[in-house]
C-alpha cells in the first residue's frame, strides 16, 4: 500500500534532467532513462508508441494522437494506456498542420504525429523549437523532415503462440535499435516484450 | 405547470422510432426510463431491467433513451404554450412552467386558462399519443404534484394559500418523484408500490418507486462511478444529488417520517443539521414555501453573452459547437461574479428574409436547482444545443408551428435568474488541474479550427472485430455512448489479447494462397482445404507464411439481414516478420489488422 502511494506521489519531473517516465525495459534504451522533455523522438512501430506513452499518461500527462487513423486503439489497453487523458485528433490539412500541432505542443506533454502530418521542413523546424521551449515531447511515427533527438527502429520481431495451424498469438517481442544525436548517438539494442508473460502487469 | 407524462415514450413514437399501437418502453443503461400506459398496465415499471420488462410484457417495443430527441419534439408544445403567455420556462422535455397571474386574468380564471392550453396542446397531436396534465399552485413543487394528480387532458387547481394543506397528505417519496428527475432510475431497484397517500401507484410509478432499505453503500458506490468517466460527463453533480435525495427519503421512512406533513412539522434547524442543504431544501418544499416561486429579478445585463453567426447556423452540429463555446463563456462570466444561473433564456435571431430577422426566445429552468446549485457548463451547453436542435429540426420535421426559414444569425444567452454560487467542492485527490484546463482549451481551439469532429475521445465499447472495440466521441460530448456498458462483457468469439496495433479503417483485399497457388478456401465446417503458404499484400511482393493459426469462424447478427456478417479469421506470420489477421468474407480474403 505504501509502495503504491509512493509510486503515485512520485514527482513527474525527475531531478536533474526533466524526463517523462517510461517502462523500465525501455528506459534502459533511452539516454537519461526516460523521454527527455523538449525532444523529438522518431518511433517506427505503433506498439512502441503505446509503450512509450503509457507510463507518462498514467502519472498524469496529457497526450494527443494526430493523424493516426490506422492505430489499433483496442491494443492501447494491452500496453497499459488509459483513455482518460488521451485525445484523438484528425489529420489537419497541410496549411493548418503547423497551427494545430503548435496548439497541442503548447498544452500537452506528449504529442504523437502520424506519417505525413508535418511534411514541410520549415514547419518541422518551428515545431522542434516550440517543443523544446514548451518542454513537451513530440513522438513521430514515420519520417520527421528534420534531425531528431532519438530514433527507435525495429530490427527483429518474434511472435509467440502460433504454430502450423494451431494455437493463437499470445505474445510478441521486438528487438529495438536506437540512434540519434547527442547522448543518443551511441547505438543501443534491447528486447522489448510487448505482450505475453507480463501482459497482466501492463494492463492498467 | 404543464406536464406530459412519459414524454420520452411520446417523443419516440412521434419521431417514428416506435409504433404507436404497441406497448413501448424507453431504456437507458438497461433500465426503464419511461414506459407507455399500455406497458405499465402489463406491470412494466421505471428502473426495471430490460429482461424483466420483456418477461412481463413480451411484445414490448424497446427504444433507446435520447434526451436530444425528447427536447427537439417538445419544442412545438413549448411554442404552443408560448402563444398564450410569455415567460414560459422549460424545466425538462415534457415539463414546463409559467406564471399564471397575468394570463389567468386575461382568460378569466386559472381553470379556464388551463383548459384552453390543454385543449390547444391536445390538438397538436393528431395521433393521440400525447397525454397532457396541468397543475396550478403557489409554487412549482406543489404545481408539479397537482399536475400528477390531474386527469388526462385536464388541470388541477390548488387555490392560492391552500398549498400547505394540499401538500400535507403526500408521502415524502413525492420529493424524489418531482425533484429527483431522471436520476431516480440509476439506483432505485425493484419497484415496490407504496400504497400510502393520495399519489396512487398506478398514476405515477416514479412516485411509488421506493429504494430498498439496505442500499446505502450501494448507492454511494454508484454515485461515485460517474466521476470516474473523466471530463465531459454530463449532469454528474445533479445526479449525485438525486441519489442523496433518495438516500434521505429512505432514511426519513426509517425514522418514521412518512408524509410531507410529518417532515414539515420538524424544526427546520434540526433538519438542516441532520441532512444538510438538501434537507433544508426538502423541508422548505414540504412546508409549502417554495423558494423558486416565480420571482422576477433581472440580473445585470453585463452577464449576457451573445455571438454573431456568420455564416448563419443551419446545421445542428455546428450550432451545437457554437452553443458549447457560448455556454462556457457564460459560465465563466457568472463564476467571476460569484453567481450561478438557474434559469436561462436562449434568444436567437433568425434570418427570415426581413431586414432585421425575427427573434425567438425560449427559457429553460434548471430542474433540480434547489438541490444542486446552478447549471454546470455542460448542462447549460446541452440545453442550448437541445433548443437549437428543436428550432432547426424539430418544428420542421413535424411540419408544425412556425418552422424556421434560413439560419440563425445571432445567438444570445441571458441568465434570467441567478443565485449565489455556493460552489462545488473539488476532490482533494484528482479533480481538474491546470494541465487539464490547458488541454481542454487546446482541444476547444482545434475544434474551432477544424470542426467538432476533429478532436475525439476514445471510448471502450463492446465488440468482436478490433475496429469495433473503441468508439470515438467528439471531445466534450458525453462519453456514455451506447455500447460502453458492454465493454467488459465477455464477447465470445473475439480473439484474445494482444490486440492488433494496426487497424486500417477499411479492410484491404489480399491474396492468401495454397502451395498450388490457388486461394485458400474454408469449408462450411470451418476447415481449410489446404494450409496457407504465401500471402500477397497489395503493392508488395508475395511473402512465405512461416506460421498460421485458425480458422476461427465468426457469425454475427445472423438475425438481421442488414448487418449480418459471416467470416473466417486466420492469423498468419510471414517470413518478413509480420503478424497479420486476415478474414475471409464473401469469398475474398481481407487484411483486417496486423501486429507491428
Amino acid at each position: 500500500m505504501l509502495e503504491v502511494l509512493r509510486e503515485r506521489t512520485r514527482p513527474v519531473n525527475l531531478s536533474g534532467e526533466r524526463l517523462l517516465p517510461v517502462r523500465d525495459d525501455l528506459a534502459s534504451l533511452f539516454p537519461g532513462g526516460g523521454l527527455r522533455r523538449g525532444s523529438v523522438v522518431e518511433i517506427a512501430a505503433p506498439s512502441l508508441l503505446f509503450v512509450a506513452m503509457a507510463e507518462a499518461l498514467r502519472v498524469g500527462s496529457w497526450a494527443a494522437l494526430v493523424g493516426l487513423p490506422t492505430l489499433g486503439l483496442a491494443a492501447a489497453r494491452d500496453h497499459g494506456i488509459t483513455f482518460e487523458r488521451l485525445a484523438v485528433v484528425a489529420a489537419p490539412p497541410v496549411d493548418l498542420a503547423a497551427t494545430v500541432v503548435a496548439a497541442l505542443v503548447d498544452a500537452l506533454d506528449l504529442v504523437v504525429l502520424g506519417p505525413g502530418v508535418v511534411g514541410r521542413a520549415t514547419d518541422a523546424r518551428r515545431l522542434t523549437a516550440r517543443a523544446r521551449e514548451r518542454e513537451s515531447v513530440l513522438l513521430v511515427h514515420g519520417r520527421w523532415p528534420e534531425a531528431v533527438d532519438l530514433r527507435l527502429t525495429v530490427v527483429n520481431r518474434h511472435f509467440e503462440g502460433i504454430g502450423q495451424g494451431h494455437g493463437h498469438l499470445s505474445g510478441w517481442c521486438v528487438e529495438v535499435e536506437t540512434g540519434g544525436r547527442g547522448a543518443a548517438a551511441r547505438r543501443r539494442r534491447g528486447l522489448i516484450t510487448l505482450a505475453g508473460s507480463d501482459l497482466s502487469g501492463g494492463d492498467g | 405547470m404543464v406536464w406530459c407524462p412519459d414524454w420520452p415514450v411520446v417523443a419516440a413514437i412521434r419521431s417514428g422510432e416506435a409504433p404507436g399501437d404497441m406497448p413501448v418502453a424507453v431504456f437507458r443503461a438497461n433500465r426503464v426510463v419511461a414506459a407507455s400506459s399500455r406497458a405499465r398496465a402489463d406491470g412494466v415499471r421505471r428502473a426495471m431491467r430490460r429482461r424483466e420488462a420483456q418477461s412481463r410484457c413480451p411484445d414490448i417495443e424497446i427504444v433507446d433513451d435520447d434526451p436530444a430527441r425528447d427536447a427537439r419534439l417538445f419544442e412545438p408544445v413549448a411554442a404552443m404554450v408560448d402563444a398564450f403567455t410569455p415567460r414560459v420556462e422549460i424545466v425538462r422535455p415534457g415539463h414546463l412552467q409559467f406564471a399564471t397571474r397575468g394570463p389567468s386574468r386575461y382568460f378569466g380564471g386559472d381553470a379556464i386558462l388551463a383548459a384552453t392550453i390543454a385543449e390547444a396542446i391536445t390538438a397538436l397531436d393528431p395521433t393521440d399519443v400525447l397525454d397532457v396534465r396541468l397543475g396550478i399552485a403557489d409554487g412549482p413543487f406543489a404545481a408539479a404534484l397537482a399536475a400528477r394528480t390531474a386527469a388526462l387532458g385536464a388541470a388541477r387547481v390548488v387555490e392560492a394559500g391552500d398549498t400547505a394543506s394540499f401538500l400535507r397528505g403526500y408521502p415524502v417519496d413525492a420529493l424524489v418523484a418531482v425533484e429527483g428527475g431522471r436520476a431516480v432510475t440509476r439506483s432505485a431497484r425493484g419497484s415496490r408500490g407504496s400504497p400510502r397517500g393520495p399519489s396512487g401507484s398506478g398514476r405515477n410509478p416514479g412516485a411509488s418507486t421506493k429504494p430498498g432499505s439496505a442500499k446505502g453503500p450501494a448507492a454511494q458506490r454508484k454515485s461515485a462511478a460517474p466521476g470516474k468517466q473523466g471530463p465531459g460527463r454530463v449532469g454528474h453533480p445533479s445526479e449525485a444529488n438525486g441519489l442523496a435525495l433518495i438516500d434521505m427519503v429512505s432514511l426519513l421512512h426509517r425514522l418514521g417520517i412518512h408524509t410531507l406533513a410529518d417532515l414539515a412539522a420538524l424544526p427546520p434547524d434540526d433538519v438542516l443539521a441532520r441532512f444538510g442543504p438538501i434537507g433544508e431544501h426538502a423541508w422548505t418544499l414540504a412546508a409549502g414555501f417554495d423558494p423558486r416561486a416565480v420571482r422576477p429579478r433581472v440580473p445585470p445585463p453585463e452577464l449576457t453573452v451573445s455571438i454573431e453567426c456568420d455564416p448563419p447556423l443551419e446545421r445542428v452540429d455546428t450550432a451545437a459547437f457554437v452553443a458549447r463555446g457560448l455556454a462556457d463563456e457564460l459560465c465563466e462570466r457568472l463564476a467571476s461574479h460569484g453567481v450561478a444561473c438557474t434559469c436561462i433564456a436562449i434568444e436567437a435571431r433568425v434570418d427570415d428574409g426581413s431586414p432585421d430577422g425575427r427573434v425567438v426566445t425560449r427559457r429553460w429552468r434548471h430542474d433540480r436547482a434547489g438541490v444542486s446549485g446552478g447549471l454546470t457548463p455542460q448542462a447549460l451547453g446541452e440545453r442550448v444545443r437541445w433548443q437549437l436542435d428543436g428550432w432547426l429540426r424539430g418544428a420542421a420535421a413535424l411540419g408544425l408551428a412556425d418552422r424556421l426559414v434560413g439560419g440563425i444569425t445571432h445567438l444570445r444567452l441571458v441568465p434570467e435568474e441567478v443565485t449565489a454560487d455556493t460552489g462545488r467542492q473539488l476532490a482533494l485527490w484528482g479533480g481538474a488541474s491546470a494541465a487539464d484546463e490547458r488541454a481542454a482549451r487546446a482541444f476547444a481551439r482545434i475544434q474551432g479550427l477544424l470542426g467538432p469532429e476533429a478532436v475525439c475521445a476514445p471510448v471502450r465499447v463492446g465488440g468482436r472485430p478490433p475496429a469495433a472495440m473503441v468508439a470515438l466521441v467528439p471531445w466534450g460530448d458525453a462519453r456514455d455512448v451506447p455500447g460502453a456498458v458492454h465493454a467488459d462483457r465477455p464477447w465470445p468469439g473475439s480473439l484474445p489479447p494482444p490486440h492488433p496495433t494496426v487497424v486500417p479503417p477499411l479492410p484491404v483485399p489480399v491474396d492468401v494462397l495454397t502451395a498450388a497457388g490457388t486461394p485458400v478456401r474454408v469449408s462450411r465446417r470451418a476447415m481449410l482445404d489446404a494450409p496457407p503458404v504465401t500471402v500477397r499484400l497489395p503493392g508488395e511482393p508475395p511473402s512465405q507464411v512461416t506460421g498460421w493459426a485458425g480458422p476461427w469462424p465468426l457469425e454475427e447478427r445472423w438475425w438481421d439481414v442488414q448487418s449480418a456478417r459471416r467470416q473466417a479469421r486466420l492469423q498468419l506470420i510471414t517470413e518478413s516478420g509480420r503478424a497479420l489477421l486476415v478474414t475471409l468474407e464473401s469469398s475474398t480474403w481481407w487484411l483486417e489488422s496486423s501486429w507491428d
